[in-house]
C-alpha cells in the first residue's frame, strides 16, 4: 500500500518529490562545503569540491525517479511533447493520417453502436437468458414456424415441470369508442395476455396491478392496464385514473394499472388485456408463447419434455397429429436476422479497421525511413528498445486520438442515418445512442489502433545496428529490401480485396432483389387499414354491406381505377395458412398434404393487384347473396399441385376456413408473398361470402393529385359511422421496399467499407511508390544520365510494387471467398462465390493499382538527371 | 548473472544503510559519513547509490522519512529505521556472516 503511495505520489505530485528531493540534494552539498571548510578549504575550493564529488545531478535524479516509479511518466511527457512538435511540423502528412484514422475509427465505432444494441445488450427483461419463445412446427406441412393453440398452451403450463413459468400473448388492434356521439374513436395496439405475464418478463409496473389467474378465464372481469403515454394522452396523467373506464368493442374495461412506457419497446402495444380464453380449438394456431426456464434446467431436456407431451396430447386429440414444439431463446428469437447482418458487418469492419492500420503503418513507415538518422542518433545515444518502442507508439496514439475526435463525429452522423435503414421488423427499443460502453470500446479501439499501427516502424527500426545506420544514413532502403513494407501491402490490398467482393456479394444481391419479379402491381396502390368491431357490426349481411358501401363510394373519387379489399398484403408480416383437408380427384386423397397460403379478399382484389386470370372469373357482389355454394380462387401453382395436368374449375375443396366445403371458380397466375421463397400454392376465399377477419386492408389503385386520400378516407367513413376509423396508410410500394431494408442496410454499409477500402489501399500503394522514388533520386539520375530510357524507369518502379500487389490480391480472392461464405445468410439468389464477380474486383483494383503507382513512376522518368543529382 | 550481481550490491548497500540506522536517526549526509567514517575510507558509499537506496528501502516499509532541523538550524530529511526494517536487518546480517562466514572458510581451506 505504502509503496503504491509513493508511486502515486511520484507521479501526482511529481513536482513536489523533486523539490524535496532538490532540497535532500542542497542540503548535501552545503554539509559537504562545511565539512570541506572544516578541513581547511577556502570556501570557494570547498564547494567546487563538493560539487565534483557529488557527481552528475541529473543522473542521479533519474535514478531515483526509476526508483521512484515515475521514470515513465517522465519519458511520457516528453515523448508526447516531441510528438505533437512533430505533428506540427509535417501539418499534411498529420492531416492525412488523422483523416484515415477518423475514418476507420468512425466506421468501426458505428458498426459497434449496432453490434451492441441489437447483440451484445441484453434484451431489457429480467434474466434474459432463461427466457424462451415457444413455438410449434408442422415439418408435413411445411410450417417450420407457427403460432400456438390455446389448449395447447394451457396444456403446456399445466403439464411440464421444466418452466417456472409461461405467458401467452396475442397482439390485436382495438377500437376504443368515442363515449358521446359527436367523439372520436380511438386506435390502439391491444396485447391480450395471460395471468403471470408481467411477473415472468420481469416487468414493474409503475402502480396498481396486475390481474390474477383467478380473472384470467373466459368470460372475466373486464380490466385492462395501460401505459403511461395512454395514461398521459387519454387521462391526463391524473392520480385518478384506476377505475376509470374504457370501452371497447367488447365491453366497457375498468383500469387497474399504469405500466413504463419501457415495456412498449418490446411488445409493441398500448394496453394489456386478460387473455381470458377457453380451453376449446386444439387446431387454431395463434398465440405467442414465452416461457421462464427453471434455474439450472437444460433447455434441450426442455424442448424434449414439451415434445413429448405434445406427443401424448395428440394420442388424445388428432389436432396436433403432425404437429411438434421448438424453443428459441427470446433474443435471437426476435432480433435473429438482425443479429447476424450486425455480426457480419462487425466482423468487415474490424477488417476496414485493420486496413486503415495497415495503410497508417505504410505511411508512417515510409516516414521512418526518412527518420533514420534520427533513430540511429538515439540509438548511439543509448535509447534501448522499449524506450523507441515506447515513442513510436505514443506517436501513434497522438495521431489516433486526434483521428478519434472527427472519427465520433463521423459514428453520429453514421448511427442517425443507417437508424433509418433498419428494418421495420426489428422492435426499435432502443434509441443506439452513444452510452457508456460504446465509448470504452472507442478509446480501447483507438489505442489498439494507434499502437498496432506503430509497430511496423518499430520492426524496421529495431532492426538496424546504430552505427551502421549512422554510416549508410544516405542508402536506399526502399520497397525492394523493406520485407515489412512488403508485407504491409500484400496484406492491406489482400484486405481490401475481400471486403470489396464483399461489397460486390450485396450490391449482386440487390440488384437480383431488385429484378425480382412480383408478378403484381406495385405503383400507384394506396393501402389503409379498417377494423369493424364484432359489437357494432354483428352480422355477415351488416358487415359485406359495409364493405361494399366503401368500395362503391372511394371508386366513384376522381382518380381511382378501381379499389378492394384483403387481409393481407404480400411481404407483410401477417401471414395465414391452412391445410387443404380434401379435395376430391386430387393428390390430397392419396394421403399426400398439401397447405397453401390463403387471403380473404373482395371482388376487384385481381384487377388492382394486376394479378391475371387463367381461367374462370372473379368473384361478385352476388356470391354474398348465396352462402349455398362457398366460392373459392386458387392460384396456377396450387390447381396443379393438386389436379396435375387437369382443369381445377368447378371442383370442390374443403379445409379449415370456416369448416366449408369451396367451390373453385377461377384460377389465378400466382405472385410472389416473400423474398425467402419462390411462387407458391394460394386460395383466395371470397369477402362478400366471409367477413368475419378483423382487420381489413383497403386498396386504392390510381392517383389524383388534388384528392388526399386519407384525408377523404377518413372522412367517409366518419359520414357513415363516426365510430369507426381508418389507419395505416401506406402504399405498396413502400411495403415491399421495407421489406428490402434488411439486405439494403447491409449493402450500403459494405459498399461504404469498401469505397473506404479501394481509397485505402490505393492511397498506400501510391505513397509506397512516391517514397521509393524520393529514396532513389541519386540512382535514376545516375541512370538516366548513363542513358536509361524514361519507360525503363518507370518500370523499375512499377514492376516491383505491382508483383507484390498480385500476390496479394491472390491472398485476397481466398479471403473473399471466405467472406462470401460468412456472408451467405444474408445474400439474396447469389452464390458466395460467383466468378465474374471476383474477377471484376480483382481486376478493377489491379488497374487502379497500376495507376497509383504509375504516376509517381512516371514523374520519375521525367526528371532531369542533373537537378536530381544535385539533391542530398 | 549481471542481474544476480546487481542485487548482491544492492543488498549489500541496503544493509549497511540500514545498520548506520540503527543507533540513530540521520539524514542524507550524515548517514554517508557514518558510512565513511566506520569503513575509515576503505569502502566510500556515493550519493547516486545513496539516495536511490534510501527511497528503495522506505518503499519497502523499512525506514521511514520525516523533515526535521539539524543542530544549527537547517532543515533536513532524517531517516529512522522502522521495527519492520530492524528486524529485516537482523535477517540479513545473519545471512551475511554465514555467507562471509563460509567464504572465508573456503578462502582459508582452499
Amino acid at each position: 500500500m505504502k509503496r503504491l503511495w509513493i508511486a502515486l505520489r511520484g507521479i501526482f505530485s511529481r513536482s513536489r518529490v523533486e523539490a524535496d528531493l532538490e532540497e535532500e540534494m542542497q542540503f548535501h552539498l552545503d554539509m559537504e562545503t562545511e565539512a570541506n571548510i572544516t578541513k581547511g578549504m577556502d570556501p570557494k575550493e570547498a564547494r567546487r569540491v563538493a560539487i565534483l564529488k557529488f557527481g552528475g545531478a541529473e543522473r542521479m535524479k533519474e535514478a531515483y525517479r526509476d526508483e521512484s516509479g515515475s521514470r515513465w511518466f517522465h519519458d511520457l511527457t516528453s515523448d508526447i511533447r516531441y510528438g505533437l512538435r512533430r505533428m506540427r511540423n509535417n501539418p499534411l502528412f498529420t492531416a492525412g493520417l488523422i483523416l484515415i484514422f477518423a475514418l476507420g475509427l468512425g466506421a468501426t465505432t458505428t458498426m459497434f453502436t449496432f453490434y451492441y444494441n441489437l447483440v451484445v445488450r441484453a434484451v431489457p427483461v429480467e434474466s434474459p437468458q432463461d427466457l424462451y419463445v415457444i413455438r410449434e412446427r408442422n415439418v408435413e406441412l411445411n410450417y417450420p414456424d407457427f403460432s400456438v393453440s390455446v389448449p395447447n398452451f394451457m396444456d403446456w403450463r399445466e403439464r411440464t415441470t421444466s418452466w417456472e413459468d409461461m405467458a401467452a400473448l396475442e397482439i390485436k388492434n382495438a377500437t376504443a369508442m368515442p363515449e358521446s356521439p359527436q367523439g372520436q374513436s380511438e386506435r390502439f395496439r391491444a396485447a391480450y395476455v395471460s395471468a403471470g405475464y408481467f411477473e415472468m418478463m420481469g416487468f414493474q409496473i409503475k402502480f396498481g396491478r396486475t390481474f390474477t389467474r383467478e380473472e384470467d378465464i373466459a368470460e372475466g372481469p373486464k380490466v385492462l392496464l395501460i401505459t403511461e403515454s395512454v395514461w398521459q394522452s387519454r387521462f391526463g396523467g391524473a392520480d385518478t385514473v384506476l377505475g376509470e373506464t374504457i370501452r371497447l368493442e367488447n365491453g366497457v374495461h375498468s383500469v387497474i394499472g399504469v405500466v413504463p412506457d419501457s415495456i412498449r419497446r418490446i411488445m409493441e402495444a398500448d394496453i394489456f388485456i386478460p387473455l381470458q380464453k377457453p380451453y376449446v380449438d386444439r387446431g387454431d394456431h395463434y398465440l405467442f408463447v414465452l416461457g421462464r426456464l427453471k434455474q439450472g434446467v437444460d433447455p434441450e431436456f426442455a424442448e424434449s419434455e414439451l415434445r413429448d407431451l405434445h406427443q401424448a396430447i395428440a394420442l388424445e386429440d388428432p389436432a396436433n397429429e403432425g404437429w411438434d414444439v421448438w424453443i428459441q431463446d427470446f433474443g435471437s428469437y426476435q432480433y435473429g436476422d438482425a443479429r447476424q447482418s450486425s455480426k457480419i458487418l462487425m466482423g468487415s469492419v474490424i477488417l476496414l479497421l485493420l486496413i486503415v492500420c495497415l495503410n497508417v503503418s505504410i505511411l508512417t513507415l515510409a516516414q521512418s525511413l526518412s527518420r533514420k538518422q534520427e533513430f540511429a542518433v538515439r540509438k548511439a545515444l543509448g535509447a534501448n528498445r522499449s524506450r523507441i518502442l515506447q515513442q513510436l507508439m505514443v506517436e501513434g496514439c497522438l495521431i489516433s486520438l486526434a483521428g478519434g475526435i472527427p472519427g465520433i463525429l463521423i459514428c453520429l452522423q453514421a448511427v442517425s442515418f443507417l437508424k433509418t435503414l433498419l428494418p421495420s421488423t426489428v422492435v426499435d427499443y432502443s434509441d443506439y445512442a452513444i452510452s457508456a460502453p460504446i465509448m470504452l470500446f472507442f478509446f480501447v479501439m483507438i489505442i489498439l489502433s494507434g499502437v498496432l499501427s506503430s509497430l511496423a516502424s518499430f520492426h524496421f527500426t529495431s532492426k538496424m545496428g546504430a552505427q551502421g545506420l549512422v554510416v549508410s544514413s544516405n542508402r536506399s532502403t526502399d520497397f525492394q529490401k523493406s520485407r515489412v513494407l512488403r508485407f504491409l501491402l500484400i496484406a492491406e490490398i489482400a484486405i481490401s480485396l475481400a471486403v470489396l467482393v464483399g461489397a460486390g456479394l450485396l450490391i449482386q444481391s440487390m440488384v437480383r432483389l431488385q429484378n425480382t419479379p412480383l408478378y403484381f402491381d406495385t405503383e400507384g396502390i394506396t393501402v389503409a387499414s379498417q377494423r369493424l368491431p364484432w359489437s357494432l357490426y354483428g352480422t355477415r349481411e351488416a358487415r359485406d354491406q359495409f364493405y361494399q358501401e366503401q368500395t362503391e363510394a372511394i371508386r366513384s373519387w376522381p382518380g381511382v381505377e378501381q379499389a378492394a379489399w384483403t387481409n393481407s398484403l404480400p411481404f407483410e408480416s401477417i401471414d395465414t395458412f391452412n391445410e387443404v383437408l380434401s379435395a376430391p380427384g386430387s393428390v390430397v386423397e392419396q394421403g399426400e398434404p398439401v397447405s397453401a397460403r390463403w387471403r380473404m379478399v373482395s371482388q376487384g382484389y385481381f384487377d388492382t393487384m394486376g394479378i391475371r386470370f387463367v381461367s374462370g372469373r372473379d368473384f361478385e357482389a352476388a356470391d354474398g347473396e348465396n352462402l349455398n355454394q362457398r366460392v373459392m380462387i386458387i392460384n396456377r401453382v396450387l390447381a396443379e399441385r393438386l389436379w396435375p395436368g387437369q382443369d381445377a374449375l368447378g371442383r370442390t375443396l374443403s379445409s379449415h376456413l370456416g369448416g366449408s366445403t369451396y367451390t373453385i371458380i377461377g384460377v389465378v397466375e400466382p405472385i410472389r408473398w416473400r423474398w425467402d421463397e419462390g411462387l407458391e400454392p394460394a386460395m383466395f376465399i371470397s369477402l362478400e361470402q366471409n367477413p368475419w377477419w378483423p382487420t381489413m386492408r383497403i386498396l386504392i389503385k390510381g392517383k389524383d393529385p388534388e384528392l388526399n386520400f386519407s384525408r377523404e378516407l377518413m372522412s367517409l367513413v366518419k359520414q357513415t359511422d363516426n365510430r369507426l376509423l381508418y389507419w395505416y396508410f401506406r402504399d405498396v410500394e413502400s411495403i415491399v421496399e421495407g421489406s428490402q431494408r434488411g439486405y439494403r442496410l447491409a449493402m450500403v454499409v459494405m459498399v461504404a467499407f469498401g469505397g473506404i477500402a479501394l481509397l485505402l489501399s490505393l492511397a498506400g500503394i501510391f505513397a509506397i511508390v512516391s517514397f521509393s522514388v524520393r529514396q532513389r533520386y541519386r540512382e535514376i539520375g545516375i541512370r538516366l544520365s548513363l542513358g536509361s530510357s524514361p519507360e525503363g524507369i518507370t518500370k523499375l518502379f512499377l514492376v516491383d510494387v505491382l508483383k507484390w500487389s498480385g500476390v496479394g490480391l491472390a491472398f485476397g480472392l481466398l479471403g473473399a471467398y471466405a467472406i462470401g461464405h460468412w456472408q451467405a445468410s444474408i445474400l439474396y439468389e447469389t452464390q458466395p462465390f460467383e466468378w465474374p464477380l471476383y474477377f471484376g474486383v480483382t481486376l478493377l483494383l489491379f488497374l487502379a493499382s497500376s495507376i497509383a503507382a504509375g504516376i509517381p513512376a512516371l514523374k520519375a522518368s521525367q526528371m532531369d538527371p542533373s537537378r536530381v543529382l544535385r539533391v542530398d | 548473472m549481471a542481474k544476480r550481481a546487481n542485487d548482491l550490491l544492492q543488498g549489500t548497500l541496503d544493509l549497511i544503510v540500514l545498520r548506520a540506522l540503527q543507533s540513530e536517526t540521520r539524514h542524507g549526509w550524515g548517514i554517508q559519513q557514518r558510512i565513511n567514517q566506520i569503513a575509515e575510507d576503505a569502502l566510500s558509499v556515493n550519493q547516486g547509490s545513496l539516495y536511490p537506496a534510501l527511497l528503495r528501502l522506505e518503499k519497502r516499509g523499512y525506514i521511514k522519512s520525516s523533515w526535521g532541523r539539524t543542530e544549527n538550524g537547517r532543515r533536513a530529511k532524517y531517516y529512522e529505521l522502522t521495527k519492520k526494517g530492524s528486524e529485516q536487518m537482523e535477517t540479513e546480517l545473519a545471512l551475511w556472516r554465514q555467507f562471509s562466514g563460509a567464504i572465508n572458510l573456503i578462502l582459508k581451506e582452499v
